[in-house]
């Protein structure tokens, strides 16, 4: 199999080995042509696909090798099994980590809510806007004589005790 | 060359194919020397990174991986006595940029304006001045709302940024604000309890190291400095009541054209504040103004001292039931309304009388009559009932700036200060104080110390022993002429509560002017009283402060504020009826509104009290005083004491109301029915006489 590079250049080898001696191809050489492609190296050789058929050929068994390999194997399983046993308290303490971080910025936020809401409680509760809304509603304390003093039942309540 | 030729010759050739030990045993050697050369210069990395420069990329890993955060510590929250917040901390945004990271100046002024409602030329002259001088940090506005910082959170700019600082907050906005006090922009008290503990108030801030990832989430944190928050205050004050007395101040106030005002609510028990409330008041959510006013600021009733007038007469008529002979039904000369002293006529404000029982004295207020009294009394007793009272101290209120007011030492007395001091003049005392002393009558003499806080960190705070300044027969003879005063008295059909009995004492003291040198005619207007009488809830102390003409007198301006202000307080308290809740006596307007007011012309032209209280002065030498008094005791009239009733065969309950009535000391043995007194019934007794009962079944 030849590259292109040797089917274009082989009117070259004809011209250095037939027009002059090796010692004079080297040193007297043809302008080269800037535009030809220049030979790769041991482009003369040549490799071929040889197909092979080991079809017929049967691998022997081999009970030692199968041992070792389910062995190594094993090993390598237990060895897997006792890095991950390992590491897993280190991995899920950083998840945890990241879980415990996250709660903890919650808890303040949840913290400075209720701080704030708080506030807001204690103001929407203060005296003088209750007494603002009472007004608004028209509200006002009663008289003296207004209020009834309800005496208990026996069982110590006290709804519809005035009408009894 | 064929193909097959050249692979052979290769094939063939000793150095392409050495002996196969030979070659391996060449190549493991320089495989090992490599690994080694390898190893050497990784172990050489190692310990330049590990052990040469540690420190040095610790840090740096620390820098990267560590985020110091702060564990806030909020200021310990204010509570009523009810659980109510009066004041509470919450961590509020304060956001500042990075000039030398702003692209344009001109935008970046122009958004944080318009959120942050600044001006925005400003803001940008604040900008260009902090590049100018290469600053990274420059605070736009602090303490800024949720929702402002929400905005500007959105819009992700990276010369933004936010730092968490803490902002109090007084819900109920002026209520209880001279109690409660202000912070500063570092929350540091600087009035009201927030300033007296501030220490206990203000929190620690704490901090922690976390660990973080790439993306700065935090993994894992340790604690550096743990945080400690303030502690919580829980106050005596009953926002209730606390607010019904600020209502009730301010229209006291504007109903009369009163300048300023206080007013004081005390359990007598136990010195608990119940409310304390003063006027002009302020907001401590809003900073002082530049220029503002600061008079709103003060704590009169703790800070600011008057003369007195006429509730004085409470003192004066106490150390005469202890230390005379003289009794509620005593005959006192109230020489028709003129009094001559040397250097000075005194005149009673109203139409002069005659002779009066003791209690009629009180009741109408009459000035001449509580000079014979305190002629009665004598300096030396006079003083040191007065000084029993805790005037001329501080009560240990905690509350900054408490004024003790000025009760000269009885060697600076002056020829007329016995008769001054006995009508309420002459001695200047702040509102807790004669809260103070009120307290004293209606439990029945002990001297309490005003509580003001409940709990401190949930804890209940101890109560000090309360001193007894007076006989339990006294105080109930003063509560029962108190009574006399709000049925029969000055405040007649202004102090009466429905549904209750109560008690108290009108009193009107003219305002000295310090710059004049001369009294005004301008009055301190004040009430002090209690109620119900027999086993008192509460005591109300109401000062008005520039009152004037008929109606600014303590039983027209003062006393209205305490029945309206007791009559809130009995609800919030809920305090048995003693009383059936009938409509009182309607409000009535006459000339014997005046009849509480201590004529003030000293006519001797020595200083006055409140001028030498303003002056700060009480060097020692300096008064003009003699040091002993014209009118002394000993130059009253022999006044025969009360007779000793037959207790014989009655019940200890009935021998105490008995003695009480007539003001007896009466000393008990056994239990049971009198069987037997020390003197005999119909014996005159003598001033520190007492009698025994013996009682047996």
């Amino acid at each position: 199999m030849a590259t292109l590079a040797t089917y274009f250049r082989k009117d070259d080898t004809v011209i250095y080995g037939e027009e002059a001696p090796v010692s004079a191809r080297r040193r007297v050489a043809r302008p080269a042509d800037p535009y030809r492609l220049r030979s790769l190296p041991n482009e003369d050789v040549y490799f071929f696909c040889k197909r092979i058929d080991n079809t017929r050929l049967l691998k022997e068994k081999d009970p030692g090798a199968t041992r070792q390999c389910w062995s190594a194997i094993g090993a390598f399983a237990l060895l897997a099994i006792l890095l991950a046993g390992a590491l897993a308290p280190s991995v899920w303490g950083t998840f945890a980590g990241y879980q415990l971080q996250a709660l903890k910025q919650e808890r303040q936020r949840l913290i400075d809510e209720r701080s704030t809401m708080e506030v807001a409680e204690a103001a929407l509760l203060s005296p003088a806007r209750l007494e603002r809304l009472a007004r608004a509603r028209r509200l006002i304390n009663p008289e003296p004589g207004q209020v009834i003093h309800l005496d208990p039942h026996a069982d110590g309540s006290l709804a519809m005790n005035l009408h009894k | 060359m064929p193909v097959q030729e050249i692979m052979h010759r290769s094939v063939d050739k000793q150095w392409f194919c050495p002996p196969q030990s030979q070659a391996y045993s060449l190549r493991l050697t320089w495989l090992a020397i490599g690994a080694l050369l390898w190893a050497g210069l990784i172990f050489a990395k190692l310990v330049s990174l590990q052990v040469i420069h540690h420190k040095e990329y610790a840090r740096l890993a620390r820098q990267q991986q560590e985020l110091r955060v702060a564990i806030p510590a909020p200021r310990g929250p204010i509570f009523d006595r009810t659980g109510q917040p009066l004041a509470m901390s919450i961590p509020v945004e304060s956001v500042f940029v990075n000039p030398l990271r702003i692209p344009d100046m001109g935008v970046a002024s122009e958004i944080l304006a318009r959120i942050l409602r600044l001006n925005a030329g400003e803001l940008r002259n604040r900008m260009r001045w902090a590049y100018a001088h290469q600053r990274g940090f420059l605070w736009v506005k602090r303490k800024i709302p949720n929702a402002q910082a929400e905005q500007l959170r959105s819009l992700h700019l990276e010369w933004i940024d936010f730092e968490t600082e803490s902002q109090r907050h007084y819900p109920n906005g002026t209520l209880a604000a001279h109690v409660l006090g202000s912070v500063d922009h570092e929350e540091k008290g600087n009035a009201g309890i927030e300033m007296t503990l501030d220490r206990e108030l203000r929190g620690r801030e704490g901090w922690e190291m976390i660990l973080t990832d790439v993306k700065r989430r935090g993994i894992d944190s340790q604690m550096a400095t743990e945080a400690h928050a303030g502690t919580p205050l829980t106050l005596t004050i009953d926002s209730r009541i606390q607010f019904a007395a600020e209502r009730e101040l301010v229209k006291g106030i504007e109903a009369r054209h009163a300048r300023t005002g206080s007013i004081v609510v005390m359990n007598p028990y136990n010195g608990e504040i119940l409310a304390l409330a003063n006027y002009p008041a302020f907001n401590p959510n809003e900073p002082p103004k530049p220029g503002e006013d600061s008079f709103g600021r003060f704590d009169l009733a703790v800070s600011v001292p008057f003369e007195p007038g006429s509730v004085f007469k409470v003192v004066t008529l106490a150390a005469a039931l202890e230390t005379t002979n003289l009794r509620p039904d005593s005959p006192i000369n109230c020489n028709k309304g003129v009094l001559r002293l040397p250097g000075r006529v005194i005149h009673d404000s109203h139409r002069g009388y005659g002779v009066l029982p003791m209690q009629e004295v009180f009741e109408k207020s009459s000035n001449i009559g509580a000079i014979q009294i305190g002629f009665r009394v004598g300096s030396q007793n006079m003083y040191e009932y007065v000084r029993r009272f805790g005037f001329g101290s501080t009560t240990g209120l905690r509350l900054p700036a408490e004024s003790a007011g000025l009760f000269r030492r009885l060697d600076r007395w002056g020829k007329t200060s016995l008769a001054s001091i006995a009508m309420g003049q002459e001695v200047s005392t702040t509102s807790i104080q004669l809260a103070r002393a009120c307290a004293a009558i209606a439990n029945g003499g002990l001297l309490v110390k005003p509580k003001l806080i409940l709990k401190q960190g949930g804890q209940p705070t101890p109560m000090e022993s309360p001193q007894r300044i007076l006989r339990p027969q006294t105080a109930i003879t003063m509560r029962q002429m108190m009574e006399g005063v709000v049925l029969r008295g000055t405040a007649k059909g202004r102090a009466r509560i429905a549904g209750y009995t109560s008690g108290g004492k009108t009193g009107t003291a003219q305002i000295f002017d310090v710059k004049s040198h001369r009294y005004t005619h301008q009055y301190n207007a004040s009430f002090m009283g209690f109620a119900p009488v027999t086993n008192p809830a509460f005591i109300v102390v109401v000062t008005l402060n520039g009152t004037s003409g008929s109606t600014g007198m303590g039983a027209g301006a003062a006393a209205p504020v305490f029945k309206a202000v007791a009559t809130e307080a009995l609800r919030v308290l809920d305090v048995p009826r003693d009383l059936p809740d009938l409509n009182p006596e309607p409000e009535r307007e006459s000339p014997a509104d005046a009849d509480d007011l201590s004529i003030a012309d000293l006519g001797s032209g020595e200083p006055n009290v409140m001028e030498e209280l303003a002056a700060q002065q009480s060097a020692p030498g300096a008064a003009v005083y003699a040091s002993s008094d014209v009118v002394s005791a000993d130059a009253a009239p022999a006044e025969a004491g009360p007779k000793v009733p037959n207790f014989r065969g009655k019940t200890m309950r009935a021998v105490v109301e008995e003695a009480s009535a007539i003001g007896l000391p009466v000393l008990f043995d056994g239990s049971g029915i009198a069987r037997a007194q020390v003197p005999a019934p119909g014996t005159v007794l003598h001033a520190g006489e007492r009698v025994r009962v013996q009682f047996a079944r």
